[in-house]
């Protein structure tokens, strides 16, 4: 199939991009549950939960690049 | 289990001369919450602590200078010891006498920098070798004494008289005033630092040893002290570390009173006690005279701590809640919960009979090794964790330690080894070969159906806790319960064909959804059947919901992504699996099989070596994925949190992890 290089390169994308993504949110929220820690050790559990969020995203990305690989087949 | 232990409010009077005696009763009891008075009550006024509070506590500080001074706190395996009643006289000698030989200690130390010091600046110059007094009191001649990284080419151009003395890269220059300035500008130029030439005279060589010598003799003496600190720590360890809990405690009792309210005769005590213990209670506190003792159930508006009563084998799970948030009174206690999630989706993320028993084994050393509290809780759920894993290694997707029981039964994937290329034939086959591409849709679907099963059992939850509290939103929850479920079997109808959706149609959802049952057009736009009762329970639940928040109808899409989150589940497994069996099969193919001993034994290392990276990253990995399925999707559908965590007086503060 011709479009099957052009399908593999989007779901690529797909996964860099939402894992860029998340990452980069990841980072802002562990920053300042690091900062917030600092000051309330007992915030950690709340700071894990608001760290762990963002990595939905790269997951959709995973999802839509499974879903892309499937039309290859 | 589900609810937190019943607590009842308790209220003690008492007259004054009974205090003591009250104090004594509770602190024994362990089981009084005491609630703070804040003299809000004019009539009432803040009690005084015990006189013996300020003597007690200037010996604690005592105590505690003592311990900082030897080095106290990490001592382990200390013998119990009394502590004798005349300890405060004991404590106040022995401060006195640990407080000079630490100042002695200092004062020696000091000595000690200093000499260093001194010895530092001389070196260079004994290595020169030039007595001290010959480096000042010339009118004629300029000194320049220093180290000399780079070397000095040229000098004899700039300064044709001099003299220079060297010994490794120390050199002393003597020459001319008048070139003073050049001299140091050439010398400033390749990196020359300078030297300042000790006080004193003589041979510093001599000077030297004789500094030598005197840090020698002091040193003794600091080994001197240190020998006698060290005596006096394994003399008085155990006694020092016992009687700081004793004067601490004592301390605690002695200024309980100024948590009581009293008038000018009596005190009133408030608190709160298990409501099982309550009796037992009342009849210790009535034995010291004439004190009265009420309970009262709490009422609407009031937060009693929260004592989570769980079973043994759930009770660690409440560490990892505790690290979330302690649950309030009224609501449910997620303990159990989480006990069965967490171990299930760690287990299915590890899936892994090796690893698993790995786990289990790591687990078992903690138990055994580990001082209770929240590190050896966190082996607990390691321990149980592993247990599913091998389950699931071994039941559903048939592999040990990365390599498979079996060669999979799909053509055109890859080869990889397995426990038959080492004539090891495991009388199990696998229900899901995790590492095949045709896998990746049955683990992805597998996923949606936990979400759904944990989803719902979160709603169900938020039901129960609202119910009590807020009948509207109790309804929104069972909306959203119903939004969930038409969510879940659209999912299902787009891949109808799939063994696991027919496995759910079949037997857990059995309704008719083809033909007249499906919805015409979205099944045309959407290009599979509609279910007609998905489209109901999505319209009629989104409808329920808007009695939560005028914002439901788009947090649908929230939940629709709750749903996807769960995908982490099949996609950590299949990554996890991949990256095993690509590595187990690269080292064994290349190192290992029809490979000499020698080859093989650097194969076997390598491989360890790769799984002690792999491993526990992806345990790490997979037990806070794991925990965040819990703490972010299911608990944010009933969960609220915030309660007040049970501490009766007299029960030691222990510090959060």
């Amino acid at each position: 199939m011709a479009d099957a290089g052009l399908i593999a390169m989007a779901a690529g994308i797909c996964m860099a991009g939402t894992g860029i993504a998340a990452a980069w949110a990841e980072k802002v929220v562990g920053g300042a549950a690091v900062g917030a820690m600092a000051e309330k050790p007992e915030l950690f559990g709340r700071g894990l939960v608001l760290m762990v969020i963002p990595e939905t995203i790269v997951i959709f990305g995973l999802l839509i690049a499974i879903l892309l690989l499937g039309h290859i087949a | 289990m589900l609810k937190p232990e019943p607590m009842q409010r308790i209220l003690v009077v008492g007259p004054r001369q009974l205090l003591e005696g009250c104090i004594e009763v509770l602190h024994d009891l362990k089981l009084v919450h005491l609630r703070d008075y804040t003299g809000e009550d004019p009539e009432l006024k803040l009690g005084k602590p015990l006189p013996r509070a300020s003597e007690m506590s200037e010996v604690l500080v005592k105590l505690r200078s003592i311990s900082k001074v030897l080095g106290l706190g990490q001592v382990e395996g200390m013998e119990e010891v009394e502590v004798p009643p005349d300890a405060a006289q004991r404590i106040r000698s022995l401060e006195t006498n640990i407080a000079e030989e630490d100042a002695s200690r200092k004062k020696v130390e000091g000595l000690l920098a200093d000499l260093g010091q001194g010895m530092a600046a001389l070196e260079p110059f004994a290595a020169l070798g030039i007595p001290l007094d010959l480096y000042r009191g010339y009118t004629s001649l300029e000194v320049f004494v220093g180290r000399a990284v780079l070397e000095l080419e040229g000098l004899e151009t700039v300064a044709p008289h001099m003299e220079i003395f060297r010994a490794d890269d120390v050199v002393a220059l003597f020459v001319e005033k008048s070139k003073g300035a050049e001299i140091r500008e050439f010398l400033g130029q390749r990196g020359f630092s300078p030297l300042a030439v000790p006080q004193g005279e003589g041979d510093p060589k001599a000077r030297l040893e004789e500094l030598r010598r005197e840090r020698a003799k002091w040193e003794e003496k600091l080994e001197e002290i240190n020998r006698r600190l060290q005596t006096l720590r394994e003399r008085y360890a155990a006694f020092i570390l016992r009687a700081e809990d004793k004067f601490a405690e004592e301390i605690e009792k002695a200024e309980a009173p100024l948590r009581f309210a009293t008038t000018t005769h009596s005190f009133v005590v408030e608190g709160w006690i298990p409501a099982r213990a309550s009796e037992a209670a009342q009849s210790k506190l009535e034995a010291l005279g004439p004190i009265f003792v009420s309970f009262g159930e709490p009422d609407e508006h009031e937060d009693p701590p929260v004592l989570l009563a769980n079973p043994k084998p759930i009770k660690p799970f409440e560490t990892l809640l505790n690290v979330y948030s302690t649950p309030s009174y009224r609501e449910i206690d997620p303990t159990p919960l989480l006990a069965l999630f967490l171990p299930f989706f760690f287990g299915f993320m590890i899936g892994d009979a090796g690893f698993g028993v790995v786990l289990v084994l790591f687990g078992l050393w903690g138990l055994r090794n580990l001082k209770p509290g929240a590190f050896r809780d966190i082996m607990y759920v390691a321990f149980v964790g592993g247990i599913v894993a091998t389950i699931f290694g071994l039941v559903v997707f048939g592999e040990a330690f990365g390599i498979a029981f079996h060669p999979g039964g799909v053509p055109g994937e890859a080869r990889h080894v397995t426990w038959e290329d080492f004539g090891i034939f495991v009388p199990l086959r696998p229900i899901i070969e995790k590492t095949a591409t045709q896998s990746v849709t049955t683990m992805l679907l597998l996923t949606i159906v936990f979400a759904w099963v944990h989803l719902s059992i979160g709603y169900v939850a938020g039901i129960v806790n609202e119910a009590h509290h807020n009948k509207r939103h109790a309804v929104a929850k069972v909306g959203w319960f119903m939004v969930l479920l038409g969510l879940f079997m659209t999912v299902l109808a787009r891949v109808s064909g799939n063994p696991i959706a027919r496995f759910v149609w079949t037997y857990i959802l059995p309704i008719p959804r083809s033909g007249p049952y499906a919805v015409g057009f979205l099944s045309t736009l959407l290009g599979f059947e509609f279910p007609l009762v998905a489209l109901v329970l999505l319209v009629a639940g989104t409808g329920l919901a808007l009695l939560e928040s005028y914002i439901a109808p788009v947090e649908v899409g929230g939940l629709l992504a709750n749903l996807m989150s769960y995908a982490r589940l099949a996609g950590f497994a299949i990554g996890e699996g991949i990256i095993d069996a690509t590595v187990t099969t690269l080292i064994f193919d290349n190192f290992v099989l029809h490979h000499d001993i020698l080859t093989a034994v650097a194969g076997f290392a390598l491989l360890f070596g790769a799984f002690l990276i792999i491993f526990p990253l992806g345990a790490l990995g997979a037990g806070i994925q794991a925990l965040r399925l819990n703490y972010v999707e299911q608990f944010l559908k009933f969960f609220r949190g915030n309660g007040i965590p049970f501490r009766p007086f007299g029960v030691k503060k222990t510090t959060e992890a």
